[in-house]
């Protein structure tokens, strides 16, 4: 019985370099652990280079071809090219000399780059570009006769034009597997997004290169997909690899005889979901911390535990037989709360939410978070001494963090208002005052001159007259200062306080394991 | 419309409500029913005295300050001219001695029938040097006159050093055709008849007496009733004048203390023949003009009491809403007659100096009395509404002439001026004049 598994593994590693591994077992043949342990900058033996020589010094191959490829990148081709020979003289691959080449040429020193080149398939006589260095290399023959006759006639030499895709770097790939010599196919990706399928016809792969492992290839930037024949008691494996410019890759293959397992892979959304196998209070460093994550597992019963920030948590039991592929994709719910964070432009704020004091916050500390907020509108008061309350409608999103930032203006000076309405109050005061006096004398007079004793000087006429005047001016003086005094309780030339809005946050970290009420 | 423009118009009709507009004062006080006659600059003690009577310019008020006169025109309308149109000195020494109280005077044979004040007597030292003793004129124009004194006073006054001191009294009838007068200390009195320029003596009053401190004269169809109080007695001595013209004395009169400080003359019983006034320190008597002109002593001697005479009324204090006259002793300090009504009869109007007014002392008031079935009534008390402690209105009154009823003026020496009273209760509502309400 012919069990194909399929899983996916992706590991984060410089550059963005992405590998793919793809493999079919026999069931009851072998487990084949293929495991992609990780792409590195390391060094193998020159594929011109005895297949038995070890592969030793990997920091130190990395170190020169990662020093010659910046080089070649900041446009110090000569250096770079130096770089390059110095690594071949420590680590004899074939790629340092094809990189020296390039180097040389972007350098226009093509005298030296044909040497590189032609050194290149000396060493590297089954290279799968030899073809193309030989045009490359009577190419350069052509350029430097042109060069050559041009000097001999006086004309002046053009730098010669390398295309981009000649001034691609070839990057060093070492393929080991356990136990060694096994069958490695390279296969190039030459049109297409269509990943490389086991069992189809993949014409948007071309075969390049088969080897026997361990194996070094010099390979041209681009995606390839590396397969392992049957050997001995062990499956064919298979993966895919995208390989980057002056790059060392290196892949492992553990091809190993043991139980059979079943193999489980897990797509989550979000993405930085954390699956734990058997392990539901989260005690251990999570089964799969990036997803989607597949692992072969034991078989029989499982519990999977899928939790993110800001998500309502997932248990997932399995029940895994031998040899049996279990695709698991969970969609994970945020979580129907959220938190506020909030801080202010204002030394200190004060923040009530629904009507309840969340807290104080002050500068120079952290934002202040009002959590386990319900999602939707929330009624936010925020006040701050000498600037203006701020009060408005915020909106919690689910299982993630709102920040808000309180532009708390500061509210305008009524020092001079007061004084207006204070002086006001006063002159209203005496004005009602000087009134009523004035009022009370007309009276009086007016009571002398109908009993016919008024006399013209009577001093009361020219006193009720100052007090009229007063009267009339102190109430004058009150319309005034009143008007202006109003003016200046009711102007406000600075904008009101506002909330700025942030961006939402994700939650920062899974709640406590007894806090979360993971769900089925 | 916003909270300022709402509180503007609020404001505005608070101050109009409240301040209103000074004008009103003006409206007020621009047409008063007192008139303040002012004095001139340099005088002091406007009041003392007064006298009116009608000229050809209308009324003219003379009213006495301390050193000299003063000669207001009130016109015949309603805007007099609270300023002095003249003045005549009068400073105490030989040339001049203010008399003690003013006697209007106009006949044609005293004063070409223009109307005069007499206010002094004093030597006249003429340009061919000779010195003689006048009684000097104040009258229309401003032209000073002067009568000759008679020639016993002419000698006493050549041994004399006149001064303030110099008591000289006068008194005139209400028609202001005669006048009579008084020098206590050269125990002397003389008449001036209308009929004639030149001052003949009255007899000489028994046991020594001094005449004065008041004069007055009834003039009736034969002659004149000529009445000299006493200085030292409380005794109003009559003398009976015919058209010889001499002076015959035929009696006196007695009352309480001080009876006789005061005199006056007018018409109350409207019988033609003027009754006469005499104040003491309490009362004011009004007798009947008609007994006294017949009156005939049994005795020289012996004097009649004035209780047994034929007394019309008699007006004592009276204390009004604003006015406390009771408190004044003596009551009155000035009387005379005034038709304020404009009836054919007059009104008692008495000045009260030292009346309180309004709580202030001494402010002065002047109560009007119509007599109402033989009783003097109180009708009104006068005063200004800038009264003051210590302006003694009332010290002087005098009736002024106004159409066919009279006004009445006070002095205020202490306020250094003269009060004309346009309005009163008693004038009646088709003589009301714009100042009265």
């Amino acid at each position: 019985m012919k069990q194909a598994v399929t899983f996916e593994s992706r590991h984060s590693a410089p550059f963005g370099r992405v590998s793919r591994c793809r493999r079919t077992s026999l069931a009851l043949a072998l487990a084949c652990v293929f495991s992609a342990w990780f792409l590195t900058w390391a060094a193998g033996p020159a594929l011109a280079a005895p297949k038995s020589k070890e592969i030793t010094s990997v920091d130190s191959i990395r170190r020169f071809m990662e020093k010659g490829q910046a080089l070649f990148v900041a446009g110090q081709y000569v250096k770079s090219a130096e770089i390059f020979e110095a690594g071949y003289e420590l680590h004899p691959y074939s790629a340092f000399l094809f990189n020296a080449g390039v180097a040389f040429e972007k350098a226009d020193r093509l005298e030296e780059a044909l040497v590189r080149f032609k050194k290149y398939v000396e060493v590297d006589a089954h290279a799968p570009d030899h073809d193309e260095v030989q045009k490359r290399i009577v190419k350069l023959e052509e350029a430097i006769a042109e060069r050559a006759a041009a000097e001999k006639a006086g004309k002046k030499v053009k730098p010669a034009a390398v295309s981009q895709e000649e001034s691609a770097t070839k990057s060093l790939v070492v393929i080991e597997t356990e136990p060694p010599g096994a069958t490695v196919h390279f296969y190039l990706q030459v049109a297409g997004d269509a990943p490389y399928q086991a069992d189809g016809e993949n014409a948007n792969f071309k075969l390049i290169q088969t080897a026997t492992a361990p194996v070094n290839a010099s390979l041209d930037v681009g995606r390839y997909h590396v397969a392992v024949d049957k050997f001995g008691d062990f499956n064919p494996s298979e993966s895919d690899l995208e390989v980057l410019s002056g790059r060392v890759h290196q892949l492992k293959l553990n091809l190993s005889q043991g139980a059979f397992m079943a193999y489980v892979r897990v797509s989550v959304t979000p993405k930085n979901a954390q699956v734990y196998l058997d392990d539901p209070k989260r005690e251990k460093p999570p089964w799969g911390e990036t997803v989607p994550h597949g692992e072969l597992v034991q078989t029989g019963q499982h519990t999977l535990l899928i939790a993110a920030p800001g998500y309502v948590p997932v248990t997932r039991t399995l029940e895994l037989t031998h040899g049996q592929k279990e695709d698991i994709a969970v969609t994970l719910e945020r979580v129907q709360f959220g938190t506020l964070r909030i801080d202010s432009n204002a030394p200190q704020i004060n923040v009530t939410v629904d009507g309840r004091v969340a807290g104080t916050w002050t500068k120079g500390k952290p934002a202040l978070l009002v959590e386990n907020l319900s999602t939707g509108p929330h009624q936010v008061y925020v006040s701050a001494p000498g600037r203006k309350p701020l009060s408005g409608t915020l909106t919690v999103p689910k299982g993630q963090v709102q920040s808000v930032r309180a532009n708390m203006v500061v509210t305008p000076p009524r020092g001079a208002a007061w004084t207006q309405a204070i002086i006001g109050g006063v002159l209203l005061g005496g004005g009602i005052y000087f009134g009523l006096e004035s009022n009370r004398l007309y009276d009086e007079l007016n009571n002398d001159h109908n009993a016919g004793i008024l006399v013209r000087d009577d001093s009361r006429g020219t006193k009720g007259k100052v007090y009229s005047v007063g009267a009339d001016i102190a109430f004058l003086g009150t319309a005034v200062l009143g008007g202006l005094s109003t003016y200046n309780f009711l102007k406000d030339p600075l904008p009101p306080s506002t909330f700025e809005i942030g961006k939402v946050r994700e939650f920062e970290a899974l709640p406590k394991a007894n806090d979360e009420g993971a769900k089925p | 419309m916003s909270v300022t423009n709402r509180l503007v118009p609020l404001c505005a009709l608070v101050a109009l409500s409240l301040g209103c507009s000074w004008a009103r004062f003006d409206d007020v006080t621009d047409n008063p029913p007192v008139e303040r006659l002012k004095a001139p600059s340099s005088t002091s003690s406007l009041g003392l005295s007064l006298a009116a009577h009608t000229g050809a310019m209308g009324s003219s008020l003379v009213a006495a300050a301390s050193d000299r006169i003063v000669l207001y025109d009130l016109g015949s309308g309603t805007t007099p001219s609270t300023t002095a149109t003249a003045s005549q000195s009068c400073v105490g020494d030989n040339s001049c001695v203010l008399a003690r109280g003013l006697a209007s005077l106009k006949s044609p044979a005293l004063t070409n029938d223009i109307g005069c004040v007499a206010y002094g007597m004093g030597m006249l030292t003429e340009s061919s040097g000779t010195v003689s003793g006048k009684l000097w004129l104040f009258c229309d124009g401003a032209e000073r006159r002067s009568l000759d004194l008679p020639a016993s006073m002419q000698t006493w006054l050549s041994n004399r050093a006149l001064t303030n001191e110099t008591a000289l009294y006068l008194g005139a009838p209400h028609s202001i055709s005669a006048l009579v007068a008084a020098a206590p200390e050269a125990s002397l009195a003389w008449f001036y008849p209308s009929s004639s320029p030149f001052a003949f003596e009255l007899p000489s009053l028994p046991d020594g007496k001094k005449p004065g401190r008041a004069v007055a004269v009834i003039p009736h169809d034969t002659g004149y009733a000529v009445l000299v109080s006493s200085m030292t007695t409380d005794e109003l001595w009559l003398y009976a004048v015919d058209s010889t013209p001499s002076a015959t004395l035929t009696g006196c009169i007695q009352g309480p203390a001080q009876f006789g400080r005061l005199l006056s003359t007018g018409n109350f019983d409207g019988d033609g023949i003027d009754d006469l006034l005499v104040a003491d320190g309490t009362t004011v008597y009004a007798i009947a003009g008609s007994s006294l002109v017949t009156f005939s002593a049994s005795s020289i001697t012996e004097c009649t009491s004035v209780a047994s005479l034929q007394l019309l009324a008699t007006a004592s204090c009276a204390n009004l809403k604003d006015v406390i006259g009771c408190n004044s002793q003596p009551f009155a300090s000035a009387i005379t007659s005034a038709n304020l009504d404009g009836t054919g009869t007059d009104e008692l109007v008495i000045g009260v100096a030292e009346a309180v007014v309004r709580g202030e002392s001494a402010a002065g008031a002047v109560l009007a009395y119509t007599l109402e079935n033989g009783t003097f009534v109180v009708k009104e008390g006068l005063f200004v509404s800038s009264a003051a402690g210590g302006d003694r209105l009332g010290t002087s009154v005098a009736a002024v002439p106004a159409g066919n009823l009279e006004r009445i003026a006070a002095g205020a020496p202490g306020d250094n001026s003269v009060m004309e009273f346009f309005c009163n209760s008693l004038v009646p509502a088709e003589s009301k004049v714009a100042r009265c309400p």
